[in-house]
């Protein structure tokens, strides 16, 4: 339905989104713009510069971070973090990169997927994006903390690549880059793609598609006027992130539940623990790019990375459990708290589901099972381990009996964290690297897309973001999920070359 | 200007949104947050001020259901105190008010009143760690941003 507010805008290629997967299609398809294709990117959030990046972390949550943060799943057990703004999530990652592990692309089993497909793509984006190791000269303590109680523990210890350009660790990366250096897609491809004459429409949220149509919502400050648009076009590309690609399809037609039966379904993530211990001396973790160094010691078997982290004050307040002095006394001294970040690998469950209560919003269905409790207590067992040979005096493992575990506990961390001590209500989960929801695949029953992110049945649309994703990749996904994109930009290219979509559609 | 006209507008000025929590309400919450995070019961005017304006920034974004959510856990915890004391939580001990909010916030009979409780106490700390005036308080430093 429209009415004579609506504001129509007429393209050849639309793309819902602007992160590692929008930006990166955006950037692929532009070479069309010299041919006379009209290339537009929507994206629902605002445009940054580096003087709008504040590094308060209140005021920057409320910029980027979709309900500020927080999205709670249904259980209440794990809060979801996505981002909005040109760049979407790239704006605050940290810059972490990884390829997806060979093993993770076999059980994912694509058709046509595989390391060599993927390769010169993941080389490419590695490249534009300037992905590098930091100097040792840059990392700060609460880094060479970690990597002391790697070395100390006979354990391996992996620096991370990072994609920064001018980095001079201001630390606060996930609230946006003051100085820009992270190079995400607002700050590589899709500068490209502009240049090459795609069109970019910030404060433009899309909610449903029709045929070949998109309809969404303007806001007041993007250049459309504010108000309900629709868009017309010959092929969408939908890259909105895993919240929102299924969410737009639900939206848009209640049977189309039945179509893909695995629409929504697979979701998964990585939930995450934020744990803190507490040196003698300060530590003065604020300072420097906040992540250096992993260990992935326990990916194989036990399911999961532990990472170098460093978040702001509330940030890191939030992920607590307990009340009273103990947590007060923790983040009086945010100088002296090093800090790790346990990545909990999940599979893939077809129960575990994004839907769409009846206002039209997202609700995520995760269930922490028995199985994820005891790769936690694991995972803040190793952390804790870690702690007290990088020297820490005390810290704060969930599942242990006390806010608190010393250093003289530190030899019986496994008969005091308790995976039943984890129940819900005394550990707090959050995740950043959501995946799944329109999965690829050649098997209609389990997958919305075919291997080149083709939804099926709606000729001339796309899906290019994490949502592609069978099954967890199991390390930081934007890379990955760049190089999926630009598989998906090149089967675009290929369908406008042979007219598939036309034949799709008369068919 | 005073807490309850500070309360109503976000920390922007110019951005005045409706009050997101009722007068009985703000002294319910306050009580609570100074066991949750007992530094806030030190706090100055301005303090005080600014840890509830950031919890009023919040609730103003969420759904009306969840703001009368939040206002009935608030009576409910007072109801649950009465019961089992005779008093209201404010009028508790501190010892008494900790194991009462621990009790609640492990409460396995009934998992909507510990996420509510959990939710809470996000509330209780966004209002003192969410203040950038503090944070350097707290040891949190940050490099300058370079000028050129």
């Amino acid at each position: 339905m429209t009415d004579a507010r609506t504001h129509t805008v007429d393209v050849d290629i639309a793309i819902v989104g602007s992160g590692a997967g929008g930006g990166t299609v955006a950037a692929a398809l532009a070479p069309l713009c010299r041919d006379g294709l009209r290339v537009a990117l929507f994206e629902e959030g605002g445009r940054f510069g580096a003087a709008d990046n504040t590094r308060r972390e209140m005021e920057m949550v409320d910029r980027y971070y979709l309900d500020g943060g927080g999205i709670r799943t249904v259980s209440g057990e794990i809060s979801l973090a996505a981002a909005r703004g040109v760049g979407g999530s790239t704006n605050v990652y940290t810059g972490v990169t990884f390829e997806p592990p060979p093993a993770v692309l076999d059980k994912w089993a694509v058709p046509g997927l595989d390391a060599a497909d993927l390769a010169p793509r993941l080389a490419r984006y590695a490249r534009q994006n300037g992905v590098h190791y930091h100097d040792d000269a840059e990392i700060n303590r609460n880094n060479r903390l970690f990597l002391a109680g790697c070395h100390r523990l006979g354990w391996d210890v992996r620096k991370f690549p990072v994609n920064t350009r001018g980095c001079v660790g201001l630390n606060t990366c996930n609230l946006g880059c003051a100085v820009l250096a992270k190079q995400g897609t607002a700050r590589v491809q899709i500068p490209a793609a502009e240049h090459a004459g795609v069109a970019v429409y910030p404060h433009c949220r899309i909610e449903r598609i029709g045929d070949g149509v998109l309809h969404g919502r303007a806001d007041a400050g993007g250049p459309l006027p504010a108000g309900p648009v629709r868009i017309r076009a010959r092929r969408i590309v939908l890259a909105g992130g895993t919240l929102n690609t299924p969410a737009l399809l639900m939206r848009s037609h209640r049977h189309w539940r039945r179509r893909w039966p695995a629409l929504g379904r697979y979701f998964t993530c990585h939930p995450a623990l934020t744990l803190v211990a507490e040196h003698r001396g300060a530590v003065n973790g604020s300072l420097g790019h906040p992540k250096s160094y992993y260990c992935d010691r326990f990916a194989a078997r036990g399911r999961f990375l532990l990472e170098t982290c460093f978040y702001p004050p509330f940030a890191t307040a939030r992920n607590l459990v307990g009340l009273g002095p103990e947590p007060d006394a923790l983040m009086a001294r945010m100088d002296r708290q090093q800090q790790i970040l346990a990545l909990l690998l999940d599979r893939a469950r077809p129960d575990n589901r994004i839907e769409l209560d009846r206002a039209g919003r997202t609700r995520v269905h995760y269930r922490v099972d028995d199985d994820l409790r005891r790769t936690m207590a694991e995972a803040i067992r190793a952390a804790g381990r870690l702690f007290f040979a990088a020297g820490a005096v005390r810290a704060h493992l969930p599942g242990a009996p006390n806010f608190f575990t010393h250093r003289r506990d530190a030899d019986r961390l496994v008969s005091r964290i308790r995976p039943d001590r984890l129940a819900a209500g005394r550990v707090v989960l959050s995740a950043a690297h959501l995946m799944g929801g329109c999965r690829m695949g050649a098997d209609p029953a389990t997958s919305v897309t075919d291997p080149r992110g083709r939804v099926r049945g709606l000729p001339g649309v796309y899906v290019a973001d994490a949502s592609l994703f069978p099954d967890s990749v199991e390390v930081n996904p934007y890379l990955t999920v760049m190089a999926l994109a630009d598989r998906v930009a090149e089967a675009v290219r290929h369908d406008l070359d042979t007219g598939r979509v036309r034949a799709e559609a008369a068919a | 200007m005073s807490v309850n006209t500070l309360t109503t507008m976000e920390n922007d000025p110019g951005h005045a949104r409706p009050a997101a929590l009722s007068p009985r309400a703000r002294v319910r919450f306050e009580a609570l947050q100074h066991t949750l995070v007992p530094s806030s019961a030190a706090f100055d005017v301005r303090e005080r001020t600014a840890a509830l304006a950031l919890v009023a920034r919040a609730l103003s974004r969420q759904p009306a259901a969840v703001r009368r959510q939040l206002a009935l856990l608030l009576a409910a915890i007072d109801g649950y105190c009465l019961l089992r004391h005779g008093r209201v939580f404010r009028r508790l001990d501190a010892a008494r008010r900790r194991r009462t909010l621990e009790r609640l916030s492990t409460a396995r009979w009934s998992g909507r009143l510990r996420q509510g409780i959990e939710g809470l106490t996000v509330l209780a700390r966004l209002g003192v760690y969410g203040q950038t005036a503090l944070h350097p308080h707290l040891g949190y430093r940050l490099r300058e941003v370079p000028r050129d």
